[in-house]
């Protein structure tokens, strides 16, 4: 499918301002809770005040006599739901716990969980009206860490629920919910072979994805039982589906439109407000709109899980690894379903290691129910990897790229899940780092160096695109693909590339439900890789139409038509004919055959991975343990860069979070399961003026699935931070962290205690 | 014919089995036949994601099979969790 390596490209690699540029920066974009109706009501949540607890009772009549209520809502308004694992696609869920996390039934299973709702006229008043909502609970003691929970003795969250997965399984009562496995070789002999084994547990928090933008959403139900929706999302076509699923609606009377998204990294893909609001609008017949605080958005979204890796590798003399084993415990939240599973395919993927186990856990809390962060579950295994990557270069006086280099995978190598690799960069990311002038920087006392690796599978999925042309000649792109890192301009300059016409005259558009064929969400990397592929298909379908209107103009066969830069051109015989350019062409549509407006679809296999390789350089303090990251540099595999400019945001965007995961941010949670610190103020995450400018480096190996060679690129970057940050924390420091965040008190423990 | 090649722990159902080489035209014929040739893998591939050749499919229920085709099943592809079917990771 990848076209000759040799194709110059005219507009793929340009860095134009992207359409949507000018409304973000002037503030006209309208984001989720920028959305008003008439006669509008307020909803909001009653969420509970423990983290474990039977409900006994859900008394709202109080609530719902105070002046200004309009409805409330309970789990008893939702209608019972299999309570059965649906394993499609990515992650896979079950009805019943998506609706139990939308509002709790039998249980509450986090602080913040959500019990009941209000509708009012003002959203003050509704917040009244929860605060007269009865609820008796009997508080259950709540399961924290997973030491507790895996504790032969814990409490039980889902008392009827068995584990699943790879066998063999626990047996008796549990909170595993899932067992994922991969093994190859003879992992004994393998470690019999090695002449060092580093090995190490490494624990990393729960932590949240940190979009700017709260959950906000406005649905209208109609008399007739038809609704609307308009909201933040990553995926529309999802919150259609599990909105008609959670409220017992048909689908197909729903249509969602998708605002302009402030962030979602994975977290918008759940739904927890808009089957709320659509049932609080069915009751009222009132348009609802409900809007989280930044505390609920903390409490009750996101967050990725927490983790403990039990990890040991073994390597010969000359470096060469021989085998690896590692039990990952991945903390799932309230319900089954953390990224124990990707981490399992990632956590070992980049080295050859013959011999090897790999164990994954996903085990239930009363914590917040785990949701999608970008990479999901990579970037912690990588952390383990790396860091022992690192202990061994250490050990044997290696280089720790050089290390690397001499074990990465290539094309034909096998991923630790089964497949074999087609041509992948590692190695080139590798390399470039080694050339980088970043990784020769002198470097001062209390400063130190971290190289790492990381790799992401990235996504395929289903897409679709429309494109047209209008009778000025510009083209509009339109497809149900949320635009959450400039994936606009990237498919607008897709058709420009294909069409040959300037990419200010194609508009991109990002529709609702209604108005474009199906997409799967925004999410796996995919947008510009999957429905760049059926915006490119529709664009070349749409120069077939050019050309044969050509070939009507001119009355000529259409095989003497060609298509060059923006025109069609007569040739074979008819060349006297000269060009037409497609603004000439599509002047004339109506009277060739009509508008031309051509729609593609497809669903790929993944999107072909993408590695990268880090560096890192840090200042520590040991006065007050306070880390500067004094220099930064992401490189990166990414195909074919279709903007190096959001490419190389992507990079620096991972970059950040991932430096801020590793250094500062955690859940704080007191002895009863309560969030101590649900506020940006408390919950430190790095802010410009804690990192430096972030280097960039695109490597371009070409992807053999995609016509252009695009991967994508927008997780891989948050993979290796916590791995870099770490190993420049020990070249720095002399203490190797086994657990995040290196906040300036663990650092200075640790320092303390090394000096002790 | 195509192989498919199983995993560690998929090896427990089906009798130690490294690989196997099985007549099928489709991943669904493969699907079936696997079934017939291991009762104690039924069910278990059913919504597992399948690599034919290298390429990961999350639909590949209708995919053809070349003769000479690899294939995987891996059943781990989880990228933590969205709302409803069909959600994809980040």
């Amino acid at each position: 499918m990848t076209e000759p390596s040799d194709r110059k490209f005219k507009q793929i690699g340009s860095r134009p301002i992207r359409h949507d540029g000018l409304d973000k920066v002037t503030g006209r974009a309208r984001f989720g809770a920028d959305f008003a109706l008439p006669g509008m009501l307020y909803g909001v949540f009653a969420r509970s005040p423990h983290a474990h607890a039977r409900i006994l009772s859900i008394d709202t009549s109080k609530a719902e006599r105070l002046e200004g209520v309009r409805a409330a809502v309970t789990a008893a308004d939702l209608p019972d739901l299999p309570d059965e694992w649906m394993g499609v696609t990515e992650g896979g869920t079950c009805p019943s716990e998506d609706s139990q996390n939308v509002l709790a039934r039998e249980k509450v299973l986090y602080h913040g969980h959500a019990v009941a709702a209000i509708a009012a006229t003002t959203f003050e008043i509704a917040r009244e009206a929860c605060g007269l909502i009865d609820v008796e609970y009997e508080v259950l003691e709540p399961v924290l860490d997973l030491g507790r929970a895996l504790a032969p003795d814990a409490p039980i969250l889902h008392e009827n629920q068995a584990p699943f997965g790879d066998e063999p399984l626990p047996q008796g009562p549990t909170n595993i919910a899932r067992q994922v496995a991969f093994e190859g070789g003879d992992l004994e002999a393998g470690f019999a072979r090695a002449d060092v084994v580093v090995e190490g547990t490494f624990e990393t928090p729960m932590v949240h994805q940190g979009y700017i933008e709260p959950h906000a959403c406005v649905v209208d139900v109609r008399e007739d039982g038809t609704s609307e929706i308009w909201c933040a999302t990553q995926g529309p076509f999802g919150v259609k589906r599990a909105t008609a699923m959670i409220v017992g609606c048909d689908a197909n009377g729903i249509k969602v439109t998708p605002s302009e998204i402030g962030g979602g990294f994975g977290g918008k893909l759940s739904v927890y407000l808009e089957p709320v609001a659509h049932v609080l609008s069915r009751k009222s017949g009132r348009p609802v709109k409900m809007q989280m605080t930044r505390e609920e958005v903390f409490r009750a979204t996101g967050p990725t899980s927490g983790a403990r890796i039990d990890m040991r590798v073994g390597a010969k003399r000359d470096g060469t690894l021989v085998a690896a084993e590692t039990r990952m415990a991945y903390e799932a939240g309230a319900f089954r379903g953390s990224a124990v599973g990707a981490a399992a395919m990632t956590v070992l993927t980049p080295y050859r290691i013959p011999n090897f186990k790999i164990l994954g856990l996903d085990v239930v809390l009363n914590k917040p129910k785990a949701a999608a962060y970008r990479a999901p579950g990579a970037p912690i295994a990588a952390f383990a990897t790396e860091s022992l990557m690192d202990e061994l270069a250490r050990r044997l006086d290696r280089d720790p790229i050089d290390l690397r280099l001499q074990n990465a995978i290539e094309e034909g190598d096998h991923a630790k899940y089964g497949p074999a690799f087609k041509r992948i960069g590692l190695r080139e990311t590798l390399e470039a780092a080694r050339a980088h002038p970043h990784y020769r920087a002198p470097l001062a006392a209390n400063q130190g160096r971290g190289v790492a690796c990381g790799f992401w599978m990235n996504g395929g999925y289903q897409s679709s695109a429309t494109v047209s042309v209008d009778e000025d000649g510009s083209a509009v792109v339109r497809t149900g693909s949320p635009d959450i890192g400039g994936s606009r301009v990237a498919l607008a300059l897709m058709v420009a590339e294909e069409l040959g016409i300037s990419v200010a005259r194609v508009r991109p558009f990002v529709g609702d439900t209604d108005s474009v064929g199906y997409c799967d969400p925004t999410g796996g990397s995919r947008v510009t890789y999957a429905t760049g592929m059926a915006v490119i298909e529709a664009s070349r379908q749409v120069i077939e139409h050019l050309r044969a209107r050509a070939a009507t103009i001119w009355g000529v066969g259409l095989d003497a038509v060609e298509w060059q830069d923006g025109c069609a051109v007569a040739t074979k015989g008819a060349a006297e004919k000269g060009s037409l350019p497609l603004g000439e062409i599509a002047e004339q549509m109506r009277m060739t055959g009509g508008p031309i407006v051509v729609s593609a679809s497809l669903s790929p296999p993944a999107a072909g991975p993408a590695f990268g390789t880090h560096l890192c350089d840090v200042e520590v303090d040991p006065e007050t343990g306070c880390t500067k990251v004094l220099r930064y540099t992401v490189v990166q595999d990414a195909g074919k860069a279709v903007h190096p400019t959001y490419v190389e945001g992507q990079f620096q965007g991972g970059a950040a979070q991932g430096i801020g995961w590793a250094l500062n941010e955690e859940y704080l949670w007191d002895e009863k399961g309560r969030v101590e610190n649900a506020g940006f103020l408390d919950y430190r995450m790095p802010v410009a003026s804690d990192l430096p400018m972030i280097d960039t480096v695109i490597v371009e190996v070409p992807n053999p699935l995609h016509p252009y060679g695009v991967r994508g690129v927008g997780e891989t970057p948050i993979v290796p931070p916590l791995g870099t940050v770490a190993n420049a924390m020990r070249a720095a420091t002399g203490v190797r962290f086994y657990s995040l965040p290196m906040s300036p008190p663990r650092v200075l423990e640790a320092l303390e205690s090394r000096q002790g | 014919m195509p192989t498919v090649i199983f995993s560690g722990p998929q090896r427990r159902l089906v009798n130690g089995d490294e690989r196997v080489e099985i007549e099928a035209a489709r991943v669904d014929e493969l699907i079936r036949a696997l079934y017939v040739r291991y009762p104690d893998l039924e069910g278990k591939l059913d919504c597992a994601a399948v690599s034919i050749d290298g390429d990961l499919h999350n639909a590949a229920k209708y995919l053809p099979l070349a003769p000479d085709a690899e294939v995987h099943f891996v059943g781990a592809v989880a990228g933590g969790s969205g709302t409803g079917p069909a959600e994809s990771a980040s």
